[in-house]
């Protein structure tokens, strides 16, 4: 499979970076992504070759296991299970997901413009997951690492079983937010219908706002740190609080 | 340990039968694949659910690589048998392409890392949730530390146990199961997709699970049930068996593949639940003798490997050499066994099986062969 047709390949200077248009209408999903990966890799620090990929219609499974340094801008909506497993790659949909996008990625950045359904970033290790319209229940089911942030509303459970990482939640959540049993820092703008047993909202520390006002940027969604509070296990506020500030890891 | 299916009689051919020779296919076993090609298994005996975080690293590795040499199908993540950044043996390329890695698709994904997915031969999709060893329905911190090796200053939720989930939650029902299905199948390309079941709500899962659905690709390859989950007699095990045969079998899921997870077993019973009606056996029993032996070493064991304070750290190829023959001994007489009566089994299923015994033989509808 040829990466493209030279004709759509715009030259670009040394400074600016490549471009390179593919159609998920004319090629399959797999002859897309063995494209993609015939891209010349640049290094991290380099710009990132930019790979617009257009007739997106809602198809699952859809570039999973992506680990190329590319900027890919799908446009249009996809289905489930979408960038799966994704390890670098930066990557941007114009339209909707469906259940369980970016599942299990380990690091790059995901943005969703539009909405997304249940399990968003379910077990993510790492990255960034960015989603502008509102998520489904379940939304960082699981996760070990990385951060959500989800612009407007998560449905119920959002953060059970997580272990680790960090959700930012710009609107309403549904039942049961947050997980007593979990390290997962949960950020909260909106109201949630009901909280995890075991957990409570606190007011976030200056550092903590410092902290999220620099992944809110990061993550290109506008507010202030100030608005949100977080939603903590009553057990690790309380070993905060024994400890002057200072969270005790031990705190079960 | 003896034979609780001993009521069975493995029958021999009757005397008209003019000449019997191996089976010309051994005791291969095909698992069909859904739209693709076929997976071979030299044996179908499996290593269902091995401790491997009671054990050192090396030592699991060590482990999981002897149990595969000998023909036997292992489950392990990577992160169960190596630590990020070092080799795995395990998972190493020559392993005997007959005894296909098995990999644990857990609801919760704690420890599982992409490269999982590459060379697998079995993802098994586990649709029920876990007990610790105190029998509570969570990952223990010795559990979860193996996957998600963190600092002890910042240990996994508070450096204690984990809740375990029984669904996978990006999955919107078990009605729906058939997208994940299909998913796994393009990120494990080659594997065979199995779902395992607990023992208890067997007629509805299943019905939920081997619906027909129009896309082949969302069906299961295989069914393994944990029927060690439960305390059953003998002629319980036998019974549910076929009862579970008979059904898979009337969802219209003729030969697709049914792995039983028993309790203890031996090789005799086991052939026996392959004659009637399973089609794989897992060993854990088998194996479980290697991690008793290892995580609490007699005199002998530990001069042979030495000890250490983690425990016996298998490292270095003298200790592995040692370790595979120790394991190769002690199970490849057990395999040998068990594939001779599997090789003696009658082809015609219904002729394969008698009892002395009444109630066994009106119970489970085999021949009575006494006087």
């Amino acid at each position: 499979m040829n990466p493209k047709p030279p004709a759509d390949q715009h030259e670009k200077t040394a400074l600016e970076a490549a471009e390179y248009y593919l159609s998920m209408a004319d090629l399959s999903e797999q002859e897309v992504r063995d494209s993609i990966n015939e891209i010349p890799s640049v290094s991290v620090d380099a710009t990132w070759p930019q790979v617009h990929v257009s007739g997106a219609s809602g198809q699952h499974n859809a570039f999973m296991r992506m680990n190329h340094t590319v900027t890919l801008h799908v446009d249009g909506n996809l289905g489930d299970y979408a960038f799966a497993h994704n390890t670098k790659t930066d990557i941007r949909l114009s339209g909707s997901t469906g259940h369980g996008v970016g599942e299990g990625m380990r690091g790059g950045s995901i943005r969703v413009r539009q909405n997304a359904g249940i399990g968003v970033g379910t077990a993510m290790v790492g990255g960034t997951l960015a989603v502008y319209g509102s998520a489904g229940p379940r939304c960082g089911a699981a996760m070990r690492g990385g951060g959500i942030f989800v612009r407007g509303d998560v449905g119920d459970e959002t953060g059970v079983g997580a272990i680790g990482g960090m959700i930012v939640i710009g609107g309403d959540a549904g039942h049961n937010l947050g997980d007593a049993m979990n390290n997962v820092t949960v950020f909260i703008r909106g109201q949630a219908s009901s909280l995890a047993p075991g957990v409570t909202e606190a007011s976030l520390r200056k550092r903590e706002q410092l902290r999220l006002g620099l992944l809110l940027i990061n993550a290109s969604i506008r507010g202030d740190s100030s608005e949100f509070r977080r939603v903590v296990p009553i057990a690790m506020l309380r070993a905060e609080e024994s400890q002057r500030g200072e969270i005790n890891p031990n705190w079960r | 340990m003896t034979d609780k299916l001993a009521p069975l009689c493995l029958l021999p051919p009757t005397l008209d039968t003019s000449w019997i020779g191996l089976a010309p296919h051994g005791t291969s076993h095909t698992i069909s694949r859904r739209n693709d090609t076929p997976l071979e298994l030299a044996t179908p005996l499996f290593w269902f659910d091995p401790p491997w975080h009671v054990l050192p690293i090396e030592t699991a590795d060590a482990l999981a690589h002897a149990v595969a040499k000998v023909g036997i199908t292992v489950s392990a993540l990577h992160r169960d048998v190596s630590s990020p950044g070092s080799q795995s043996h395990f998972f190493a390329a020559d392993v005997p392409v007959s005894a296909p890695r098995m990999l644990p698709y857990r609801p919760e994904r704690y420890g599982l890392s992409p490269e999982d997915f590459d060379d697998c031969g079995i993802v098994d999709v586990r649709l029920n949730v876990c007990r610790d060893e105190t029998g509570a329905h969570v990952y223990s911190q010795s559990q979860i530390q193996r996957w998600e090796a963190t600092t002890d200053a910042s240990p996994v939720a508070g450096g204690s146990w984990v809740p375990a989930t029984t669904f996978p939650p990006d999955v919107v029902s078990p009605d729906n199961l058939g997208p994940k299905l299909s998913q796994l199948r393009t990120l494990a390309r080659g594997a065979a997709i199995f779902v395992s079941l607990g023992p208890f709500r067997l007629a509805e899962e299943l019905n939920r699970f081997l619906a027909r659905q129009t896309d082949e690709r969302q069906m299961p390859d295989g069914v393994i049930v944990r029927l060690d989950q439960a305390t059953l007699s003998p002629l319980q095990l036998a019974q549910h068996t076929l009862h579970i045969r008979k059904l898979v079998d009337t969802l219209g899921q003729e030969g697709l593949p049914l792995w039983i997870a028993p309790e203890s077993i031996t090789p005799d019973d086991a052939a026996r639940l392959i004659a009637i009606g399973a089609s794989g056996v897992a060993v854990d029993s088998w194996c479980a003798e290697f991690v008793e032996e290892l995580v609490n070493p007699s005199e002998a064991t530990a001069a042979s490997f030495g000890y250490t304070a983690n425990g016996i750290v298998i490292s270095g190829e003298s200790a592995r050499s040692r370790l595979n023959a120790w394991v190769s001994d002690a199970l490849t007489p057990r395999v040998a066994r068990f594939n001779g009566l599997c090789r003696s089994l009658n082809s015609d299923p219904a002729h394969r099986l008698g009892s002395f015994d009444r109630e066994w033989s009106k119970a489970l509808g085999v021949k009575y062969v006494g006087l």
